[in-house]
């Protein structure tokens, strides 16, 4: 599978890339793989944080969703081997994280209203991850084309990181 | 405290992995999570959830804090088990949470709201005795 980057991140003075199983086993090592790129481009750590939180609901999303509602997938066992490909760079002063799968169409930047008010008794269990994508990070965008999504997240950088 | 175990991808950090630890003390099982409960990890913690709820515990206090990162599915793994321990008399709570779990929690609601959060696991434990 070949998936390249958005434009906006092509002013970028370096770009962590990796392509990796679409299981969830994989989400482990693509927070492994982003905790070094987000040293290199000087987050901090609250922003780590948040970061991970995002791409780890970005990535069960397309291994739940985006394959899963391929209808030919459930009779394919190399659904599993499906790729995903993470990439982190900065641009001016966001850190970018792109995730981007062969799939079907799904958009977490559109508006979701999860159940955040009701008591215990009536609390719906589902729809915070992509609640929680939209309320951590800074910028949100989402392409499908060719039969690719690309979901692109950035948080601000810590004020004091040189560009 | 007795050590449930580890889980994670045996080719990732030791920090990046995700321990279990429990007790039981005066009526509440205390388990302790540190590391990265992401989504990968929920179902080895929903797991241990389940065995003590089969096993009729009903106050199960979780302390997060050594807990580095959080996932919606490892949200829901506690609010599960919640609702049904509500119905049985028993609860979910919360000890020594970090300033990022907290903000998760609040951002989903949680917070003080359908968990309880207490500073030591002593106050939990004593409010469940």
């Amino acid at each position: 599978m070949k998936i390249t980057a958005g434009y906006w991140l092509m002013e970028t003075d370096k770009i962590f890339k990796m392509e990796i199983p679409g299981r969830m086993e994989s989400i482990p090592r693509i927070l492994c793989f982003l905790s070094e790129a987000m040293e290199y481009f000087g987050m901090d750590e609250d922003g780590v944080f948040d970061v991970n939180v995002a791409v780890d609901e970005a990535c069960a999303n397309i291994i739940n969703y985006s394959c899963a509602l391929t209808q030919s997938c459930a009779f394919d066992y190399s659904c599993g081997s499906r790729e995903i490909e993470v990439t982190a760079s900065r641009r001016g002063g966001l850190f970018f994280i792109t995730v981007a799968n062969r799939g079907e169409y799904f958009d977490p930047t559109r508006p979701v209203a999860p159940d955040i008010s009701s008591d215990i008794d009536e609390r719906k269990v589902g729809g915070l991850g992509v609640y929680l994508i939209q309320q951590l990070m800074d910028e949100l965008r989402y392409e499908y084309k060719d039969g690719i999504g690309t979901l692109t997240m950035g948080k601000r950088l810590p004020e004091s990181t040189p560009v | 405290m007795r050590a449930v175990g580890k889980y994670g991808p045996k080719d990732t950090p030791e920090g990046m992995r995700m321990e279990i630890c429990e007790r039981k003390e005066k009526g509440s099982v205390v388990i302790a999570i540190t590391g990265k409960l992401d989504s990968f990890a929920v179902p080895e913690l929903e797991k241990v959830v389940e065995e003590n709820v089969s096993k009729g515990e009903k106050f199960l206090v979780f302390n997060l804090s050594g807990l580095t990162h959080i996932s919606s599915a490892g949200l829901r793994s506690f609010l599960v088990p919640a609702k049904k321990l509500k119905t049985l008399g028993g609860s979910v709570t919360f000890v020594a949470l970090t300033e990022n779990i907290s903000r998760i929690l609040k951002t989903a609601g949680l917070y003080n709201s359908i968990f309880k959060v207490y500073d030591s696991e002593k106050d939990a434990i004593e409010a469940n005795a």
